[in-house]
């Protein structure tokens, strides 16, 4: 299983898109958003504030479009299926892929945090707020790898996946207001905004760092884990080593 | 001698296409299987099946007695699967690739090593396999292919067309190696659609078309109807519109002609002597001969006498 897992984060290191999307984007996305909206903010919570905890949530959102490639990428498939034909399981296969995605992607994605907070752009909380924020975004993150793996085994196919949560996914950021403020559009766009699911997750993040509030965390983290582990159990029924 | 792997009235249909069809055959410990037929014939799905990737509607296998559904992980570690489909990394050398594999048949350490450096060297790759494979030729990516397969010494090697698509050189290479993995006592499974390649290599064969076993048995079984037949390839200047005369001449069995009627062949009875014949009542005809032959009984025949069709078009 060492050896398994070794070689999927070594594949996962060959692709410099995957590198640069969980190590530069997220700084990228909250330079250039803290930027553009820095007016809009004021001075106990600036617009990096804001855009450093949304972008790192997007992120950890759009690392669903990871497992796919982990799982299927064509670069990768037929290295893939001679793994099949040793004496190791299903279970090993499609679980070291998951554990090597979510190493991986997690790895970056601390250290885009410790970066951001380090350099005090961005705060993240404060004590042990800091670390309930890291643990929430990391047991967000075992669901989005878990989902991406589920979607792409009951599709079957790589792109097409990526192309349908990709789309998903940035409508609903656009419309939830991770992006930019979308409130000014009118009462009718924050009703839409509240309703998307995506921005309750957000609030909760925000409402820890600066409300020091950790109502409702065991039910969020509870619940989380529990739809990853539903959507491991998709992947097990699913998960076909030969296409 | 014993028997390695039985496969007994093994079936599998994609929807209503019936790809492998009551198929039995066994293999003995220590010989080269050949698997010939053509494409289509079911030999990638049987491989498939018997390297545990591809589940079967009915059948069943044993290997060394042993129900391969019940003992996959078991069945697995002895076999050595080549596919026909080239599979490995195409990003990591060739040697990260061969241990990489290799260590998920339970080698370690100095073991692993050892085996790597053996099955570059019996590939003949050991001088770039620190070379990424997607800067190789096809030929070597083909001997790549094998090495990925043997490292971890299966008991059974398994190869599907492993010769297609390359260089005469790296051809003969891949075939003098499977037959010295075969003295040093691995069994073989070799499949192919070049019956040349099975008569050079295999010690018994299996002939398949539309999923079905159509002939079993060693090479000299298989042409023993044809020892006493002689083949006469002979090529003309024109297109002959009539040859049914040479039905007449005693012996002649079978006349076919390629599809511009300029080359025949006609399938005599050794005995007859009747080329002279023949010949004559060619000429006598007003044919002129540019080139004639005579072909001995192969395995192409036994095909096309059991089918009507040729292995390859
Ligand atoms: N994955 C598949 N889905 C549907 N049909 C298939 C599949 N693989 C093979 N077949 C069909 O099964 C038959 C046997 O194919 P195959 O085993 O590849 O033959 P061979 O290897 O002898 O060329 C063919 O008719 C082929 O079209
Ligand atoms: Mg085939």
């Amino acid at each position: 299983m060492r050896v398994l897992i070794k070689q999927d984060i070594k594949n996962l290191f060959s692709n410099p898109v995957t590198i640069l999307f969980c190590s530069i984007y997220p700084l990228a996305l909250t330079l250039l958003f803290g930027f553009l909206f820095s007016s809009q903010y004021g001075e106990m919570v600036s617009s990096y504030d804001f855009y450093g905890i949304a972008m790192m949530y997007y992120i950890v959102l759009a690392a669903s479009t990871i497992t796919p490639i982990t799982f299927m990428e064509k670069r990768l498939q037929k290295g893939n299926e001679r793994i099949a034909y040793a004496p190791v399981s299903k279970v090993q296969i499609y679980g070291s892929k998951l554990l090597a995605t979510y190493l991986f992607t997690a790895g970056f994605f601390i250290l885009d945090i410790l970066v951001l907070q380090g350099i005090h752009l961005v705060s993240f909380g404060s004590g042990v707020y800091f670390w309930l924020v890291l643990l929430l975004y990391l047991v967000l993150l075992f669901f989005t790898i878990s989902f991406g793996g589920a979607i792409c085994t009951i599709i079957q196919n790589q792109d097409l996946t990526n192309k349908i949560i990709g789309a998903v996914l940035n409508t609903l950021a656009i419309f939830s207001g991770i992006f930019f403020p979308i409130s000014n559009l009118g009462t009718w766009a924050d009703s839409i905004s509240n309703a998307i699911p995506l921005k309750w997750l957000l609030n909760t993040i925000f409402q820890i760092i600066y409300d020091q509030s950790i109502q409702g965390y065991l039910g969020i983290v509870v619940i989380t884990m529990l739809l990853g582990g539903i959507c491991v159990g998709i992947i097990h029924k699913k998960y076909k080593v030969i296409s | 001698m014993e028997t390695l792997l039985e496969v007994k009235n093994l079936s599998k249909s994609y929807g209503n296409n019936l790809a492998v069809n009551n198929l039995s055959f066994d293999v003995y410990t220590g010989e080269i299987l050949g698997l010939l037929g053509p494409n289509g014939a079911g030999k990638s799905t049987t491989i498939t099946i018997l390297s545990g990737l591809l589940s079967y509607n009915s059948g069943e296998i044993y290997f060394l007695g042993k129900d391969v559904r019940k003992n996959s992980k078991q069945v697995k570690a002895n076999l050595g699967i080549v596919p026909q489909d080239i599979a490995f990394y195409e990003e990591i050398s060739a040697y990260q690739n061969v241990k990489f594999f290799a260590s998920l048949y339970g080698l370690t350490g100095n073991t692993l090593e050892e085996r790597v450096k053996e099955a570059l060297e019996f590939v003949g790759l050991e001088e770039r396999k620190n070379e990424k494979p997607k800067t190789y030729s096809g030929g070597m990516k083909r001997r790549l292919n094998i090495a990925c397969a043997i490292a971890h010494h299966p008991k059974l090697l398994i190869l599907d067309e492993p010769t297609v698509g390359i260089d005469p050189q790296s051809r003969n290479r891949i075939l003098d190696a499977i037959q010295t993995l075969r003295n040093q006592g691995t069994t073989v499974i070799y499949t192919t659609h070049y019956m040349e390649e099975i008569e050079q290599i295999a010690d018994r064969v299996v002939i398949m078309d539309k999923g079905q076993k159509i002939a079993e048995g060693t090479i000299e079984e298989l042409l023993e109807d044809y020892n006493n037949i002689n083949l006469y390839c002979i090529t003309l200047e024109k297109p002959i519109e009539d040859f049914l005369y040479l039905y007449d001449i005693p012996g002649v069995r079978q006349i076919t002609t390629d599809k511009v009627k300029k080359r025949i062949k006609i399938e005599t009875d050794k005995k007859a002597d009747n080329l002279n014949k023949i010949l004559s009542k060619l000429l006598e005809k007003g044919n002129q001969i540019q080139d004639m032959t005579t072909e001995k009984g192969n395995l192409e025949m036994v095909f096309l006498d059991l089918t009507g069709k040729k292995l390859r078009d």
